[in-house]
């Protein structure tokens, strides 16, 4: 009867007993989490010298996003340092002068790397800091994140940018959407720059220097994306079938993921439907020309279907505008999708009730003009200060960096 | 001590010395415990009302912010797996500080009830006081009620009625819960219905009080609010420093459970030593730190936690106040009190003059002035401060730790078997006995009237001759001891001329002046704590070991049950406490606090503990003094440890015993022990045995009757011990000599009250030793009027039976001759700790001397130090 308590409090000693037991199990697994990357990562030694800039990369693909910023920095004469988790990141056989770039690996040694960074400025397209492993360094003076794509902001798995000191942005909707976020998070409020978009402003640089596409029948590219809602698992071979059907040039351009992920349907595709006069497979790994001599695209909900319509001023026919928002910030928002008020004004859905009358929907879409203006009013909306994006970008760090240092001067 | 016992004397032990203190209170205010459990249920539950409150509140907030992340952390869990969600859920409990402990944020204040709880049933499950005591209609609060009973069959109402009134609070409280915390809770209560039917009333009737405030709470609540809402507080612009009010605890933490502690153990180490159940004393400051440190670390800050800004802005100054005001208290007041003994009892009492008690006031009320000036104007001057004296004390306690450890040391390297053996001695019928009783404290002038009122004892002592003109050479047993062990070439003049040695050497010396010379002459020799050897509180018999023909032995506490010692050990785990508690507040409060050295520890009527006695009158006193039954248990055991054999071998007893200087009222006629003393009767039917020969001994206090009682009991015991010779044949023709080392300032006779210079008073009563001699075949009682000292000891105990005894370590005569060669001077000093006066010579002191007759006042002459060192010569 040592532990003896009064009949009253007896009963609330179930619901501690409860909390106890629930906190101490989330307490285990936080510490097993930490232990298991600490324990990985081993030793880390600290940067002693403060690094006036980085950009880090998580993959080589996102070397579009900052190849115009290191150009543009190298042309100006400001050192940067290139970190990447890819061994053969372009970078590396760039020649800029004054960008050095760094494999920093790809596990948790890359991660504690980057943890313990000691810089004035971090660039990333990366999303999740202070969310996943990737933690911020109390050494880094302000985290900048640059978009890798021209739509929502929101789009980005929950809490992605949260962290960040600074983002960078190419629409006012993007603002409204963040705002909102940071007041439902009591966060403190970032730094919202619009700077435009530099990867767009270099496609379109090149998409206007290109020669002029010679007289080709009319093009549809067919340029799915992968997984169980993309075009290929809801439609499988029907919608090449329809497609061909339609007499028009049909390019396919499956999802690099497609031959990973998706081996098997693809290549019992390809075998039903070999290349012909009407048919091409496309996988080359620059998608500019395919895009720049398609006249329409098909795709599901992904970010290309904005490169396509911005760049290119051609209109699109989309799958699957119900995107599962449930992983992403656009989850916590009431407001709808700015994507899904911005497709009907580029192009039209393409779903199992209208795919027999596809060739219809092609025609419509590059015929009437209400399209053309639509293209015009969503450029606007996401896609501010168009081609001014690398020089914004740059200004807009060296400023920023010039800033702190001379805070830390003052200080 | 158990890391357990450290961990329940952190949380639990304050709450238990808190409900001991309200209950003790109560009870002798109200004088019943019935009543006085009432009291004790009402103050707890008004203590840990702010507890409830604020857990109320908690809850709802906790309540409310899990509602409110319900829908994410679902959609989360939804959405995500592995690792992720782990992930994502972690940042959404960030971004919300949530934490699943949140759960348990409300349940705080009630997880911190529990402790309360705990020390509540300790406290009342082992309370004796309560066996046998009705209550409204219970018989018996310390069984269970039985209020009912059918067809011989008894039924215990009180945890029925606590159930009814839980089920009816828990309904008010849960009205509009969930039915599944219906349930829960109607369900607790009937399983501590079973669980409690069968516990003492005393118990339930604490449970059932506390249900009774519990519903009157939730009642007043949903009258108040209608229903429970959070009421959310305005923010709140006080700015609190915890910075400065930990410090605070640290500091009031550090006074009260280490250095106060440690400054009274560091005095006298070996004086709280059991030596026959070891425990080393930091132990006492380990316990005071941990009540201490529970008390004011733990419970202060849990209390800081829960209370709001501007509360803790509060008790911050009050923290601020309460530092400064303790350690003036502590340092500036009531230092006057006399001698302290190991159970922290002041021999003289706890008495505060009214002057005093007006000047700590005004003090007080001046500092609150100035502290308040301060902590308005100077806020980072007194987190400062609060650090210094922090600091500053810890400094101070580790050096007393390392003095108290270092002569604990001493102790713990001794002969555990020499010291632990037990005593016994040899009295030889066919050879001559001599043996020396030191009584420390005894006194002189109680004889006449002791033998007056027992005229057995006076039978017992046929033989003796009563020395009414002797004097003692100081106040303390420091200055008396050595004279009376080795005669005139050890008076504290004599001591102080032999300034190359140290004083302990010369005491030991002294110690073995007797034993050592018998032994030369072929006695066989026993010495029983000899006093001060090697100036250790708990006598060095190690100084004899160049004699292994010496027995030697402490008698000392070696005939006190254990049961009495481990409780003596527990009391001083836990008034080491309350002591330093005691002494850091204000000289009013202290003697309520002090309860007359127990305390306020409760003392069952049917326990008999030996702690130490209250008086409450001349005449009447509760509890046993555990310091002299330490004693009087020798002197009961005297016949126990004695060999009577019919060998022809000389023999030597020294044997000293403290019984006379432990005194406290006993029992008359018997003048036994007792724990409730009533001798009103008897003291008023015989008021007259105070006058004998047309001379009065005053006895009008306590400590008047304490000291003529137990000199009483001391030669009872005695005399009973000298039939025991008697029946044994060695009482003819063994020597016996009486003695005590100096006497007491008590004020019995007007004959001995002296002044001098300016009118300045002096109880040369302090000087007045008892000395008592039988020799071989003395018959009668007789009472001599010769003037002699203390110091005649050794010439007494050789006198015809050793020719020209000469000292063997100064090779002088032992005589007592120096007694006629000048008048004897008698240092008047306080300074009787060893471990203070310790040098070569004994501390600068004023001097009295006296000659021939000590009744007469013109005999005594008042001297300064430097005087006599300069014109008296040993002659």
């Amino acid at each position: 009867m040592l532990l003896y308590i009064d009949p009253g409090t007896g009963g609330m000693l179930f619901t501690i007993l409860v909390g106890i037991i629930s906190a101490g199990i989330y307490s285990v697994k936080s510490i097993i989490l930490k232990l298991r990357f600490r324990i990985k990562h081993g030793k880390i030694e600290e940067d002693t010298n403060k690094i006036p800039i980085v950009i880090f990369s998580d993959d080589k693909r996102y070397w579009n996003i900052f190849e115009p910023i290191c150009c543009e920095l190298n042309n100006r004469g400001k050192d940067v340092t290139y970190l990447t988790f890819s061994e053969d990141d372009p970078v590396f056989q760039s020649s800029y002068n004054h960008v050095k770039p760094e494999f920093i690996g790809k596990n948790a040694k890359a991660y504690a790397r980057l943890n313990y960074l000691n810089a004035t400025i971090v660039l990333s397209t990366t999303p999740g800091l202070d969310v996943y492993q990737w933690r911020r360094s109390k050494n880094v003076n302000y985290y900048i994140h640059i978009p890798h794509a021209a739509s929502d902001i929101t789009l980005y798995r929950m809490f992605g940018i949260d962290y960040y000191d600074a983002i960078l942005l190419s629409g006012e909707y993007q603002i409204r959407d963040i705002r909102q976020l940071e007041q439902l998070r009591n966060l403190p409020a970032k730094e919202l720059m619009k700077v435009g978009i530099p990867y767009m402003d270099v496609m379109m640089n090149k998409f206007q220097q290109a020669e002029e596409v010679p007289s080709h029948p009319r093009t549809v590219l067919l340029a799915p994306s992968w997984g169980k809602s993309a075009i290929f698992s809801v439609f499988g071979g029907r919608i090449i079938d329809t497609l061909l059907k339609t007499g028009y040039h049909i390019i396919v351009r499956p999802h690099p993921q497609t031959f990973v992920s998706e081996k098997e349907l693809i290549a019992k595709l390809m075998e039903e439907y070999p290349a012909s006069d009407y048919l091409e497979w496309n996988t080359d790994t620059d998608n500019f020309s395919v895009l720049y001599r398609s006249d329409i695209l098909i795709s599901d909900f992904s970010g290309v279907i904005f490169d396509f319509t911005l760049i290119f001023d051609k209109p699109v026919i989309y799958t699957n505008p119900k995107f599962d928002v449930s992983q992403y910030d656009a989850w916590w928002l009431s407001t709808p999708l700015w994507t899904t008020t911005a497709l009907p004004r580029i192009g039209r859905e393409l779903n199992s009730q209208n795919m027999e009358s596809l060739k219809t929907l092609i025609d419509t879409c590059l015929e009437d003009s209400c399209y053309a203006m639509g293209r015009k009013d969503v450029k606007q909306e996401t896609w501010e200060y168009c081609g001014e994006g690398t020089e914004r970008v740059v200004d807009y760090l060296l400023q920023k960096y010039d800033e702190l240092t001379r805070i830390k001067g003052d200080k | 001590m158990t890391f357990g016992r450290i961990l329940g004397n952190l949380v639990i032990g304050p709450l238990k010395l808190i409900f001991e203190t309200i209950f003790v209170f109560a009870n002798n205010t109200i004088g019943h415990p019935g009543w006085a459990i009432v009291v004790l249920s009402l103050i707890m539950n008004i203590l840990v009302l702010p507890l409830y409150m604020r857990a109320d509140m908690l809850q709802e907030e906790a309540r409310q912010l899990e509602q409110r992340l319900h829908n994410g952390m679902a959609h989360i869990k939804k959405a995500f797996s592995g690792d992720e969600r782990m992930f994502i859920l972690q940042t959404y409990y960030r971004q919300n500080n949530y934490t699943p402990a949140t759960t348990l944020k409300g349940s705080i204040s009630l997880l911190l009830e529990i402790p309360f709880f705990i020390a509540a049933y300790q406290f009342l499950s082992s309370l004796s006081l309560i066996d046998n005591v009705s209550f409204w209609g219970i018989n018996n609060l310390g069984a269970p009620d039985r209020l009912l009973g059918v067809n011989n069959i008894s039924i215990n109402v009180l945890p029925i009625l606590m159930t009814l009134i839980n089920i009816v609070s828990s309904t008010i409280y849960l009205n509009g819960s969930k039915l599944k915390d219906k349930v829960q809770l109607y369900t607790m209560a009937l399983f501590f219905l079973v669980l409690l039917y069968n516990s003492p009333a005393c118990l339930v009737l604490y449970w059932t009080l506390n249900n009774v405030f519990s519903l009157g709470k939730n009642i007043v609540l949903k009258i108040k609010d209608g229903k429970k809402k959070l009421t959310k507080k305005h923010s709140e612009c006080v700015t609190t420093n915890y910075c400065q009010c930990l410090l605070g605890m640290v500091f009031i933490t550090t006074l009260l459970g280490l250095y106060i502690p440690s400054v009274y153990i560091a005095a006298s180490p070996q004086e709280y030593i059991e030596i026959t159940q070891f425990q080393n004393p930091l132990w006492y400051i380990v316990s005071s730190l941990c009540l201490a440190g529970g008390l004011f670390l733990i419970w202060l800050n849990v209390f800081y936690y829960l209370f709001s800004a501007k509360v803790k802005r509060i008790v911050e100054t009050l923290l601020w106040f309460s530092c400064v005001m303790m350690l003036t208290n502590y340092m500036f007041f009531g230092t006057n009190l006399g001698i302290i003994t190991s159970n922290l009892y002041y021999e003289e009492g706890m008495i505060f003059s009214g002057q005093e008690q007006v000047i700590n006031f005004c003090t007080l009320c001046f500092l609150t002035v100035i502290l308040y000036f301060i902590i308005s104007n100077y806020k980072k001057a007194v987190t400062a401060v609060l650090l210094v004296m922090s600091i500053a004390l810890i400094s101070i306690s580790m050096v007393n730790v390392f003095k108290i450890q270092k002569s604990v040391s001493v102790i713990t390297a001794l002969n555990s078997a020499e010291t632990n053996k037990l005593p016994h001695f040899r009295l030889n019928q066919n050879g001559k006995n001599v043996v020396v009783i030191m009584l420390d404290r005894a006194m002189n002038e109680y004889i006449p009237y002791i033998f007056n009122e027992n005229s057995t004892l006076k039978e017992q002592f046929s033989g003796f001759t009563y020395y009414s003109n002797t004097i003692s050479f100081g106040r303390s047993t420091n200055f008396g001891t050595p004279a009376l062990l080795g005669g005139y070439e050890y008076t504290p003049v004599e001591i102080n001329m032999r300034d190359t040695e140290s004083l302990c050497e010369k005491q030991n010396e002294a110690l073995k002046v007797m034993p050592v010379t018998f032994l030369q002459n072929g006695y066989e020799v026993t010495v029983c704590d000899p006093v001060y050897a090697n100036y250790q509180w708990i006598p060095d018999l190690s100084i004899y070991d160049e004699y292994p023909e010496i027995n030697t032995y402490i008698t000392k506490g070696k005939f006190s049950d254990k049961y009495q010692k481990e409780n003596i050990l527990k009391n001083g785990h836990r008034n080491f406490f309350y002591f330093s508690l005691m002494k850091a507040l204000p000289v009013s409060w202290q003697p309520a606090l002090y309860d007359n050295g127990n305390y306020n520890r409760i003392i069952s009527d049917k326990d008999v503990i030996y702690n130490v006695q209250r008086c409450s009158s001349p005449s009447e006193a509760e509890g046993i003094s555990y310091e002299f039954m330490k004693n009087y248990n020798v002197l009961t055991n005297l016949p126990n440890i004695t060999t009577v054999t019919k060998n022809s071998t000389n023999t030597f007893l020294f044997l000293s015993n403290e019984i006379t200087h432990r005194s406290m009222l006993v029992q008359e006629p018997e003048y036994v022990p007792a724990m409730h003393v009533d001798n009103k009767q008897y003291d008023e039917e015989n008021k007259e045995r105070f006058i004998v020969d047309g001379r009065q001994l005053k006895v009008k206090s306590h400590k008047q009757m304490a000291h003529y009682q137990t000199n009483m009991a001391a030669l009872i015991q005695l005399g009973n011990w000298f039939d025991y010779l008697r029946q044994n044949d060695v009482y003819d023709n063994t020597r016996i000599i009486i003695v005590s080392d100096h006497g007491y300032e008590l004020k019995h006779l007007n004959e001995l009250q002296l002044t001098y210079g300016n009118n300045i008073k002096y109880d040369a009563e302090c000087n007045y030793p008892l000395l008592m001699v039988k020799d071989f075949g003395g018959t009668e009682f007789v009472t001599s009027s010769e003037f002699m000292t203390n110091a005649d000891v050794p010439t007494l105990a050789m006198k015809d039976i050793i020719d020209n005894p000469i000292n063997p370590f100064t090779n002088q005569k032992i005589n007592s001759d120096a007694k006629f060669a000048h008048p004897q001077y008698i240092i008047i000093s306080d300074e009787w700790d060893v471990t203070k006066n310790n040098g070569n010579t004994f501390l600068p002191a004023k001097w009295v001397s006296v000659e021939k007759n000590i009744w007469d006042r013109e005999n005594w002459k008042f001297y300064d130090e430097t005087v006599i060192l300069k014109e008296h010569k040993f002659p």
